[in-house]
């Protein structure tokens, strides 16, 4: 039996393909049923994110059954197989297992290890249970991918630091208020990086946000989504002194807050302090208003260095991240292994059965024993005997299959009995 | 003995916060707590083993004294970690609480005051005045760190301490609260000591140049919480007074008890 991925994610393809591929819930069930109509594919699971679409699949004959499932996705996204096949990968075995544990631990992702990943693997586990087949094999594979995603997450430090520009300028606004509840931001501008912050903002549970931009509708409708209020552009400079936070991201060719606005306003203020986000590019905040006392402005280049430190840190942490996916692989392995050995071990014990029961009635035959209480005390302690005999046996056994190793007859049977040495 | 015992506990606490602050291992953090609050049992016993065993009041040496200032600082260590959730905190009041630990091993034999008949008003007056001093030097230590924090932030150059200190907002705060609290203790403790005094001095009060210099101390902090309260200062005007401050300070109790008669 052998686990297989077939997939394409963010590296391999455009997202004009991946957006075809992509299974939704309206699609997930006629996907499943279609491919587990085959069926030497005995377990399956699809994990399907903006950024990746795989199939995960036990099966007995990997090389048939992966290209009749791209067969079968290729039909179904309208795609041709042979152009498909230019933008999918193929994993089989170990490669396919470290490959689902290097995804959920975000070491696959876009954004190098970002913590949502985590959540789309769980769920899509959860709909292969309810669309799909989910047995031994993929139990188990579930329940190491969690944990070494767990694993990850706690014992490095690769989802600490912010990777994105307004994720960061939050981030550090965080270092100089104590309390964001108790903090109001102003956003001026209504593009796609104010909109990210002002989320963001919201998300961290900011007390009040205003909103101002040169087509005052656009500021209503952000307003609207973030909860906040729509002012007037020519307006603003009202609000800066109850402004904590300001984050800024126009086209305008000059200034928008001067030196001489914030330092007016920093005596009303009465020194308390304030963080300038200058996103946009001419800038819109004077870089004087640094010099202005507990007063603090992060341009866009100071946001893009403290970015790429913070990735430089992921990056070191994804080389920690990988040992203990290398770790969690061997231990997955070694499970598998053990598989292998089950069947064995479940036709020693039912020999012994057979043997033991046997020799009780031979015995209760021979010595007229016909009291059941008195053959029932006789079966508890051959069962005690018989399972004391095995015990080292089996577990023995299931110890050395870990190594992988081919032994001879003599070596094998010392030590399935554990013998030390023969004297 | 038992006092030694602190001392191990609180170096205990500055390892474990020293780790976690590397390893970031949450268990690290418990054991700090855990460590922290234990010296500050201990040391709270010293005394009252003192108080029972010995008999003595606990302002006889200058080490007895450090071990106040200790008990207190550690006391408000604890406090600002469980109301602020920043275990971090100790990795910057521990060194101190442990240099003054180690001080206190060499100054065993030195008299703060003279044998004194030992009024009630002594009483209030010596645990009032450590408190007091205690909380100015965790103002201290806070204005220290705020400039260090906000150096971090306005130069865009972030170095170890960063992810260890706290905002400069909650530093601010912390600089002003105790240097707040530790007035209004020290206040009571300076009264306590003027109404001592006239007892002991037959109704008349000697300028000794240890109190000309505890209310130069007092006066430096009232006139900064004044002026705060009037005109406002800035976070780094208030860092840099709570920093002259207990300058003032170490110069009263520290630098005259041990050089001059007073």
């Amino acid at each position: 039996m052998h686990l297989a991925v077939l997939g394409l994610n963010h590296t391999t393809s455009p997202v004009e393909i991946r957006e075809k591929l992509a299974v939704s819930n309206d699609n997930i069930e006629n996907i499943y049923s279609k491919i587990l109509q085959n069926d030497r594919i005995y377990e399956l699971l699809i994990i399907s994110t903006c950024n990746r679409v795989e199939y995960y699949m036990v099966t007995d004959d990997f090389l048939c059954n992966v290209d009749a499932v791209l067969q079968i996705v290729a039909s179904e996204s309208n795609i041709d197989p042979f152009e498909l096949r230019k933008y999918t990968y193929i994993h089989c075995g170990v490669d396919a297992v470290k490959h689902i544990f290097r995804v959920a631990s975000g070491l696959d992702s876009l954004v190098l290890g970002e913590p949502q990943i985590f959540g789309q693997v769980k769920d899509a586990f959860t709909a292969a249970r309810l669309y799909g087949r989910v047995n031994t094999f993929l139990n188990k594979l579930e329940d190491s991918t969690i944990r070494v995603g767990k694993k990850v997450r706690t014992q490095t430090k690769i989802a600490e630091n912010p990777v994105s520009v307004s994720y960061a300028a939050v981030e550090l606004a965080k270092k100089i208020f104590n309390d964001l509840s108790k903090r109001v931001a102003l956003v001026i501008g209504a593009g796609e990086m104010c909109e990210l912050a002002a989320k963001h903002l919201q998300g961290n549970g900011i007390k009040k946000i205003y909103i101002t931009n040169r087509t005052f509708e656009r500021a209503e409708a952000l307003a609207k989504d973030v909860g906040g209020t729509a002012i007037q552009l020519d307006l603003f400079k009202d609000y800066l002194k109850y402004a904590d936070i300001v984050i800024s991201s126009t086209g305008s060719p000059n200034y928008m807050v001067s030196f001489e606005d914030v330092h007016h306003v920093m005596n009303e203020r009465k020194h308390e302090p304030m963080f300038f986000i200058d996103i946009a590019v001419p800038r819109d905040i004077d870089p004087r208003i640094n010099d202005i006392e507990n007063t603090y402005v992060y341009d866009i280049d100071d946001l893009k260095s403290v970015v790429e430190n913070n990735k430089k840190q992921r990056e070191k942490e994804a080389l920690r991240a990988m040992e203990i996916i290398e770790q969690s692989v061997d231990d997955f392995m070694d499970w598998l292994e053990s598989l292998k050995i089950i069947p064995i071990i479940k036709i020693i014990r039912q020999q012994f059965e057979e043997i033991k029961n046997s020799e009780i009635e031979r015995m209760a035959d021979k010595l007229k024993i016909v009291d059941d209480g008195e053959l029932y005390r006789i079966n508890l302690i051959m069962t005690s005997y018989m399972n004391k005999l095995l015990h080292t046996p089996i577990m023995n056994i299931k110890n050395s299959i870990k190594d992988g190793k081919d032994y001879s007859i003599s070596e094998a049977s010392k030590i399935i009995f554990g013998i030390k040495e023969l004297k | 003995m038992l006092f030694d015992f602190a001392i191990l506990l609180y170096i205990l606490c500055f390892v474990s916060v020293g780790l976690y602050s590397f390893f970031e291992d949450e268990r690290l953090a418990y054991l700090s707590k855990f460590f922290a609050i234990s010296g500050i049992l201990v040391n709270g016993f010293y005394f009252v083993s003192i108080w029972f065993f010995y008999s003595k009041t606990i302002h006889l040496t200058l080490s007895q004294i450090f071990a106040l200032i200790i008990f207190f600082l550690a006391l408000t260590a604890v406090y600002l970690n469980l109301k602020h959730k920043k275990v971090t905190i100790y990795f910057f009041i521990m060194p101190i609480i442990i240099l003054l630990g180690i001080a206190s091993l060499y100054h065993q034999d030195i008299m703060t005051t003279r044998e004194y008949r030992t009024g009630f008003w002594l009483f209030v007056h010596l645990p009032f005045t450590i408190a007091g001093s205690s909380l100015f030097m965790v103002s201290a230590i806070f204005g220290i760190l705020y400039f260090i924090q906000e150096k971090q932030i306005k130069r865009k150059r972030f170095g170890f301490t960063y992810k260890l200190l706290p905002s400069i907002d909650l530093l601010n705060k912390i600089n002003r609260t105790t240097m707040l609290v530790g007035f209004t203790i020290f206040t009571a403790g300076i009264l306590s000591g003027f109404i001592w005094g006239i007892y002991e001095w037959g109704g008349r009060i000697i300028l000794t140049p240890k109190l000309i210099f505890a209310i130069i101390s007092w006066l430096i902090f009232g006139v900064i919480i004044i002026i705060k309260k009037i005109k406002g200062i800035t976070p780094r005007g208030t860092a840099f007074a709570s920093i002259l401050g207990i300058i003032s300070i170490i110069v009263t109790y520290i630098g005259l008890a041990m050089f001059i008669k007073g």
